[in-house]
């Protein structure tokens, strides 16, 4: 267990742990460092190690939106679809953090998994 | 709308700027077409013709992009991106396009950075990455990996004329 649930990044861990008992790895990372405030892992994913590589794929799309210069535009989510797995990079409200959720594809639908993720939003932007 | 392949900075992006790695094309800072034109016109245009297989490609990229047109006509932008230089192959928009080359190059770095994520992250040989997709308030951005070429099929929609079951349907069925 890598986190305290004292903290919100702990409570946000522990709540998608409740709602998602079959996931295979999550995370709550800081945008600027790269680094997990909190994390866990049911599988062989190590989530510090995708939160580092991950941080890396949100900042190319917000140059990709830079360049873009979309007025009003913020991102969502990233979603990454691999053969049985679904990698969801979701941006908290403040866009300095985000959270990064790996489920089975067979077991957990993307509308599921995004709602989940969508209810930690305010816990952790705050 | 107009395709980007008649572009003459594209030209130029195709003809001299190949052996540079993407990286340096995406340190570019996001600059207005005309700005980025603006070299063509000092610099001597490359003196050799293009040789048959890269006018092929280019012809391969464009009619993939008109079948993606055909059936989602309510698109804002349809590219193919060269995966691994970043490169824009073929591609149309409507409106509003400022910023396409580098938002290419980018696009090209994030599918890069999530093989990368996905070979450290030791997820086994059958786990292939298929689409990523970026959800922003009003628009979808879809970017298919076609496997054969290593092009990337970039697709940006509003969410208002097209959903993601839609969208990644079609893209689906793209192959060459």
């Amino acid at each position: 267990m890598a986190y305290s649930a004292s903290t919100p990044a702990g409570q946000a861990v522990q709540n998608i742990i409740n709602d998602l008992p079959g996931l295979m790895a999550v995370a709550i990372v800081d945008i600027s460092s790269g680094m997990s405030l909190a994390s866990h892992s049911n599988s062989g994913i190590n989530p510090e190690t995708a939160a580092a590589y991950n941080t890396e794929v949100v900042k190319q799309k917000l140059k990709a939106m830079n360049a873009l210069k979309l007025q009003g535009e913020t991102i969502d989510d990233i979603l990454i679809t691999l053969t049985n797995q679904l990698h969801l990079i979701k941006l908290v409200a403040d866009s300095k953090k985000f959270i990064y959720l790996v489920v089975n594809s067979r077991d957990t639908n993307l509308a599921i998994a995004r709602e989940v993720l969508r209810a930690q939003n305010e816990l952790l932007s705050a | 709308m107009g395709l980007f392949s008649n572009l003459s900075f594209l030209k130029r992006s195709q003809a001299g700027e190949q052996p540079q790695p993407a990286t340096l094309a995406v340190e570019v800072p996001p600059a207005p077409l005309e700005a980025a034109a603006e070299p063509v016109a000092e610099s001597p245009a490359p003196a050799a013709p293009e040789p048959a297989s890269n006018s092929e490609v280019r012809a391969q990229a464009e009619a993939l992009v008109r079948r993606v047109v055909q059936e989602l006509p309510d698109f804002m932008t349809v590219a193919i991106v060269d995966g691994a230089s970043g490169l824009i192959l073929a591609g149309q928009w409507a409106g509003h396009s400022g910023g396409a080359v580098e938002v290419a190059a980018a696009n090209a770095e994030m599918v890069k950075q999530t093989r990368l994520a996905i070979e450290v992250l030791q997820l086994g040989p059958e786990e292939i990455l298929e689409d990523i997709l970026i959800t922003l308030r009003r628009q979808l951005h879809l970017l298919r990996v076609l496997p054969t070429q290593n092009w990337l099929l970039y697709l940006a929609v509003r969410t208002q004329d097209t959903n993601l079951a839609l969208a990644r349907a079609v893209l689906r069925n793209m192959t060459l």
